[in-house]
């Protein structure tokens, strides 16, 4: 569903991803594991459109990104929920999700997409008229994903989803996003949780320094021994 | 006698208010969502009421009909100066922008001098002399139409930015960006049809003061500062604010008038100025001030 194919990019000239290659097959959880600053966020960003190429290529459903602008990229399925959320806390929950499905293929679903996300995350409905900046962050965090799913997305992709919260609230938040995914969302998950990433991943890669450093399944990793000595302190 | 005159002088302002409401809702509409602050937006204001003019002088239109003319007009040169002159710099430091608009408002200035000379144009209409008599007080037509006129559109544009995707979407580009265009905004098209609905309200504006204003190719001058002062007042990108700020500088001038000679009155709008910026910079409504 989405190639990265010798991906560089990065800030006014510095770069911060060097070719770097990864895919993400249709279905599946693939999650992108790093630490702070190894270059998540901005792979995020150049799949997205926000953030132009040094070189490389993306595909996305068999066709080149190159030249296609963010906003149209979302219209193609291709779904980000950024890092911090970026909800909009003077709008409405409601508002926040009804610009989900800004795009014209989403808004002729919007009244179905409200009620799949209402019966995901109950306690949006319950908030629905007030400002996203009185939510909490764990409500924040699902408003900004059903805001990602009212877009109707083929590929969903998250950045830190857990950054921020609570153990318990995480584990909620993991479950949804593999329930998403077996109700026939793809989804690409950038994480530095590497343990629960990990195990609910079907394949991951390894960031470090802008490179891709290890790739495998979920379970591969989770038993590589330098990913334990490194990341999951064991 | 004195209370009559204060009276007048009150119901005044708030008819003038309400106009500066509009012209400020224009200007505080682009910089919430582009962080510009637009000198050209009196020009602007200018060149409404120059088109409310000709078309008055040479098509004998009805000055307030001229309004289909006036608006789609200002929309489109708002649209296209933010296109062509400001989204090329919108990453530039803000004081580049600011002189950018400052220029703009230059260059329109001198060729509406050059074009339509210095002299002022008057649109001398039949409203002129309609008058409404409350008890000692006098209500012009022409004020009256002004104040009703910029209120209406005034909540067109809220009912615009409250009930619409459109408005959604001008709201939500306006306070996160890389968000807005997540959601599959067209965050480019928003900031050109941001800049041309301020544009417009301020076209709106100046078609309705014509019937009573003079039209001179310095005017723009003259209301750019008031509704800085308004907008700063209210809030930078508070819409209530816009138009309380509005109301208070309408008064306030229109009071001062009252007790100032000639056109000290602006000394009023100029000590409010400087009183908000001392006492609380963000203005009455406003975010709080950006690092």
């Amino acid at each position: 569903m989405l190639e990265l194919q010798k991906v560089s990019t990065g800030y006014g000239g510095v770069p911060i991803l060097r070719d770097v290659s990864l895919e993400v097959r249709q279905g599946a959880i693939v999650t992108v594991v790093g630490a702070n600053g190894a270059g998540k966020t901005t792979t995020l960003r150049t799949i997205s459109g926000t953030l132009p190429l040094f070189g490389g290529r993306l595909r996305f459903l068999g066709e080149d990104l190159a030249g296609v602008p963010a906003h149209r990229r979302v219209e193609r399925g291709l779904v980000q929920v950024p890092e911090g959320r970026k909800i909009f806390s003077s709008l409405t929950v409601l508002e926040n999700l009804e610009l989900g499905s800004y795009t014209s293929r989403a808004k002729a679903r919007r009244h179905g997409s409200l009620e799949r996300v209402f019966s995901l995350f109950p306690i949006l409905k319950a908030r629905i008229r007030q400002p996203g900046s009185t939510l909490s962050g764990g409500e924040q965090q699902m408003l900004a994903i059903g805001r990602g799913l009212m877009a109707l997305p083929h590929l969903l992709m998250l950045d830190e989803p857990s950054l921020g919260l609570a153990p318990l609230i995480v584990r909620d938040i993991f479950s949804i996003v593999a329930e998403i995914n077996r109700a026939g969302t793809t989804v690409l998950l950038v994480e530095q949780n590497v343990q629960q990433s990990l195990a609910l991943a079907t394949h991951g890669y390894v960031l470090e320094n802008g490179t891709i450093t290890r790739a495998g399944s979920g379970a591969e990793l989770l038993a590589d021994p330098y990913l334990k000595e490194a990341y999951l302190g064991l | 006698m004195f209370w009559a005159f204060f009276l007048q002088s009150l119901i005044n302002g708030v008819l003038t208010g309400a106009v500066y409401g509009l012209i400020a809702v224009g200007l505080t509409l682009i910089f919430g969502v582009m962080k510009i602050i637009n000198f050209a937006h009196g020009s602007l204001m200018m060149l409404g009421m120059y088109a409310t003019f000709w078309a008055w002088s040479l098509l004998q239109m009805d000055p307030y009909a001229s309004m289909v003319i006036s608006v789609p007009l200002l929309f489109v040169l708002g649209a296209l100066m933010q296109k062509l002159l400001i989204a090329p710099v919108m990453n530039a430091p803000e004081h580049n922008q600011l002189l950018l608009t400052l220029g703009v408002s230059l260059f329109l200035e001198n060729l509406a001098l050059f074009a339509f000379k210095a002299d002022p144009r008057f649109v001398q209409t039949d409203y002129l002399n309609i008058n409404y008599y409350v008890g000692p007080l006098t209500i012009k037509q022409v004020h009256l139409t002004a104040f009703a006129a910029s209120l209406l559109i005034t909540l067109l544009l809220y009912l615009l930015l409250a009930r619409t995707d459109l408005g959604k979407a001008i709201r939500a580009a306006a306070e996160e960006q890389e968000g807005a265009l997540l959601m599959g905004i067209n965050v480019k098209r928003i900031f050109w049809i941001s800049f041309g609905i301020g544009s417009a309200c301020v076209g709106a504006a100046g078609t309705l003061i014509a019937p009573f204003f003079p039209v001179d190719p310095h005017v723009g001058g003259l209301f750019v500062i008031t509704a800085f002062v308004v907008v700063v007042l209210g809030g930078m990108g508070s819409f209530g604010g816009a138009l309380l700020g509005g109301l208070i500088v309408g008064v306030g001038e229109s009071v001062g008038a009252m007790f100032l000679p000639g056109s000290m009155k602006q000394m009023v709008t100029f000590v409010l100025f400087v009183l908000i910026l001392l006492l609380r910079p963000s203005g009455l409504f406003g975010r709080s001030l950006r690092a």
